[in-house]
């Protein structure tokens, strides 16, 4: 299993669905964004948590947003809470204020994000990244276009172990780690050499690429494609079809 | 120079690769550490520079021991060349790669661009000082990391497979800087896949993997038929040539 | 002709010259080695003979591939022609692949054949590496040896005429090694199998055909006998292992050194040799 890998197996439906399905409904709950008031998002965010601890993935999905969306949603209400300047600005407690229409706006692109991490974080829980990319092939996504969504996926722990290695030999010649200032003039030390190290093998991985004939062809056969069904086929239409007239009727109302 | 002494071993989870080892290294000596993959001879090496902690037993470089020390203290002791270096060059040109481990330990300027220049032409790279090490060759890489490890003038170095893919020329000047380390008093522990270049240049060898490690000297090593294909090794050309001497009527 | 053919090739990097007036040919069922010491130039020749230079870089002379010069392959002709594993096998792996069998499929499912062929082949290579029981494995997990041959099975399922290797065994530990070359003598007979390295043992147990880079020329052309014991071979890359033992016992003092025995077995019959005769 992958260090920064929250996909757990499972035989839910929502595991079963094709990913290109799956990607359609989370299609879906963008175009909501544009209609559901800021209580109806957070309402929608708790819903999809709740579904993955009945889908016996709610502790990892969990662990994740709360990772990942807590600074974020910290950051949102303190700014536009609390330091943008807004006409009903309130004193709070000793210098700060804050404003209403501030926390509102804070609570409307708050509750935005959360409804979108939570949907993409069941959809990466429940979908292996390798049925994603071969659902992108089937459906004749560019070849190039999948590879950039993979090799970030397989290489970061490749670039994690030769950032570890880098920082072995440094600290073997003497490199101190003890004070903060030291921690951060390592992490300097080594970003340099991994961006150079990175671009050395991007042009030895393309060499490889096309050594074995990617992209010769816009689209490439799959061996293993996703199962799929006419019935998620016709659901997959539906639910594009829905996101394009909730998108259009909501800029039409204004 | 260096004692081990009842160290054992053990990653979370595995069975321990260790256990109760010990072995001293004196001025001047060099121990060969082979095995097959997987017997711990890098993972050794970790615990000798201190990346790694035994989970018993102790470890003393020249006479300090290590538990009480920080790994870059211990790098002022026992310097290591790891294996494929090349993957672990980080500075922009060779000399700051060389220059980094006198930085590290507050060397004064001038020493350490003497010692700097002093290493670089030990290690045949007099006019490769300003360029990128992803520039250079494959050997030149190599020597760049061994380089940087000399300049520091540990008293034990640690070398992991560092013949692995040299030609003759090559070759012969790492063979040459393990003589002069030798002769300047270093106890060095050489981690090598290559039975050749371990009966020239070994005193002695810790077999690893195959039941109770010992430090045995390298002819009596290699005598030993059922240790060396314990340890998956194969005999040196030497050997085998010899032992058909030996045969023949 | 059918084969590879490199003449009159010169190159260098910006100002540093790496290949000279290179000429060679590589006919089906080759099984040769070009040996060469670090710097020599053979990772350029490597990607030369596999069409991955020049890569628009300027350069003189050809390297074709059937009389037609590479940079006129289609890139799907060049994958079923020539195939280039490396030294460190897991810069070979594509990046997109999350299975060993995924891996070994790649290739085959770019060039958007049936799904039966690419099942097939993908079996095929499978088999022939050795690698049936890895097929679920993530390929970024195994060990370099099995890295190796899976960059190998990789190559094999486009079955390439041509089987280009570039020092594939120097980051391998002695049991890889053996597995590996094992895999490259068992290969069929009609793929073409060069091997570029700078240890001659490794050359010895492989190649019937060798070749000497130095300095970016070839220099030698001929047996392992008239290559890895001619001077230049020695200077640079040093006697095999048998004759360089032969050399440090004193055996054998009054031959040449083209005429020290390659193998134990030829040491054998020549020790046996110079008994009977004392008798």
């Amino acid at each position: 299993m992958r260090s920064w890998s929250i996909h757990r197996p499972g035989t839910s439906a929502l595991h079963r669905a094709n990913p290109l399905t799956k990607l359609a409904a989370l299609l879906l709950l963008a175009a909501l964004l544009f209609v559901l008031p800021w209580p109806g998002a957070w309402a929608g965010s708790l819903l999809l948590l709740a579904a993955a601890f009945g889908l016996r993935i709610g502790g990892v999905v969990l662990r994740r947003y709360l990772v990942l969306a807590t600074p974020f949603l910290i950051a949102v209400f303190i700014f536009h809470g609390l330091i943008v300047d807004r006409p009903d600005r309130m004193p709070l407690a000793a210098f700060l204020s804050y404003s209403q229409e501030g926390l509102t706006y804070a609570a409307v692109l708050g509750g935005r994000i959360s409804l979108m991490l939570a949907g993409s974080l069941l959809f990466v829980a429940t979908t292996h990244p390798a049925a994603l990319l071969r659902s992108l092939d089937v459906a004749g996504m560019p070849p190039g276009l999948s590879f950039l969504l993979a090799s970030p996926l397989l290489l970061i722990d490749e670039f994690t172990k030769r950032a570890g290695a880098i920082r072995d030999a440094q600290q073997a010649r003497g490199m101190r780690v003890d004070t903060l200032s030291d921690r951060l003039r390592a992490l300097r030390l080594l970003a340099v050499p991994l961006v150079t190290l990175a671009l050395a093998d991007a042009q030895e991985r393309s060499g490889v690429l096309n050594g074995r004939a990617f992209r010769a062809f816009p689209r490439r056969a799959v061996l293993s494609p996703p199962p799929d069904t006419a019935l998620e086929r016709r659901l997959r239409h539906v639910l594009v079809a829905v996101s394009v007239l909730l998108v259009g009727c909501a800029l039409w109302l204004g | 120079m260096l004692v081990v002494e009842e160290i054992s071993f053990a990653y979370p989870g595995s069975p321990p690769l260790f256990d109760h080892l010990s072995l001293k290294a004196g001025a001047g000596e060099i121990i060969a550490v082979v095995g097959r993959n997987g017997a711990g001879k890098s993972t050794f090496l970790r615990l000798l520079n201190g990346l790694l902690r035994p989970d018993r037993g102790a470890i003393f470089a020249a006479g300090t021991p290590t538990a009480k020390l920080k790994i870059n203290e211990i790098a002022a002791l026992v310097g290591t060349l790891f294996q494929t270096p090349e993957q672990q060059l980080f500075a922009g040109t060779a000399q700051e790669e060389v220059r980094f481990g006198p930085l590290q330990f507050g060397l004064d300027k001038d020493v350490a661009e003497r010692r700097v220049e002093a290493a670089l032409r030990r290690c045949g790279l007099e006019g490769s000082g300003s360029v990128h090490p992803l520039d250079l060759g494959y050997a030149e890489r190599r020597f760049v990391a061994l380089a940087s490890v000399l300049v520091n003038q540990p008293r034990i170095l640690l070398l992991d497979e560092p013949q692995r893919g040299l030609d003759r020329i090559w070759l012969g000047r790492l063979e040459t800087i393990i003589r002069e380390e030798r002769e300047a008093g270093r106890a060095i522990i050489l981690v090598c896949h290559d039975m050749d270049f371990v009966l020239r240049n070994a005193s002695a060898v810790l077999a690893l993997g195959a039941g109770h490690p010992r430090l045995m000297e390298t002819g009596a090593f290699f005598r030993d038929r059922d240790l060396v294909a314990q340890a998956s090794v194969t005999m040196p050309a030497r050997l085998q040539l010899e032992a058909l001497l030996a045969d023949r009527p | 002709m059918a084969g590879i053919a490199v003449s009159h090739l010169t190159f260098a990097f910006g100002d540093k010259p790496v290949l000279d007036n290179v000429s060679l040919e590589i006919r089906a069922g080759a099984r040769l080695a070009i040996l060469g010491g670090n710097g020599s130039g053979k990772t350029t020749l490597a990607h030369f003979l596999a069409g991955w230079l020049p890569d628009g870089r300027p350069h003189q002379g050809t390297v074709t591939c059937d009389g037609r010069p590479w940079t006129e392959w289609s890139l799907a002709e060049r994958a079923c022609a020539v195939q280039l594993v490396g030294q460190v096998p897991v810069r070979h792996l594509s990046g997109r692949a999350f299975t060993v069998r995924e891996e070994v499929a790649f290739g085959p499912e770019n060039l958007n054949l049936p799904i039966s062929e690419i099942q097939a082949r993908t079996e095929r290579a499978l088999a022939q590496c050795r690698l049936e029981q890895l097929a679920e494995r993530d390929p970024f997990t195994l060990s370099g040896g099995e890295q190796q041959r899976l960059v190998i099975a990789a190559a094999l399922a486009l079955e390439p005429r041509f089987l280009v290797l570039d020092e594939p065994l120097t980051n391998l530990d002695p049991e890889a090694r053996e597995h590996v070359l094992a895999l490259l003598l068992s290969l069929p007979r009609d793929r073409a199998v060069v091997l570029l390295e700078t240890s001659p043992d490794a050359a010895l147990a492989f190649a019937e055909d060798f070749m000497l880079l130095d300095g970016g020329r070839i220099t030698a052309h001929g047996s392992a006998r008239d290559v890895l014991l001619h001077g230049c071979a020695v200077r640079t890359l040093g006697l095999p292992s048998i004759p360089r033992a032969c050399r440090e016992l004193g055996l054998f003092g009054e031959l040449a050194d083209s005429e020290l025995p390659l193998s134990l077995d030829e040491a054998k019959e020549l020790i046996k040799g110079a008994a009977d005769a004392r008798r």
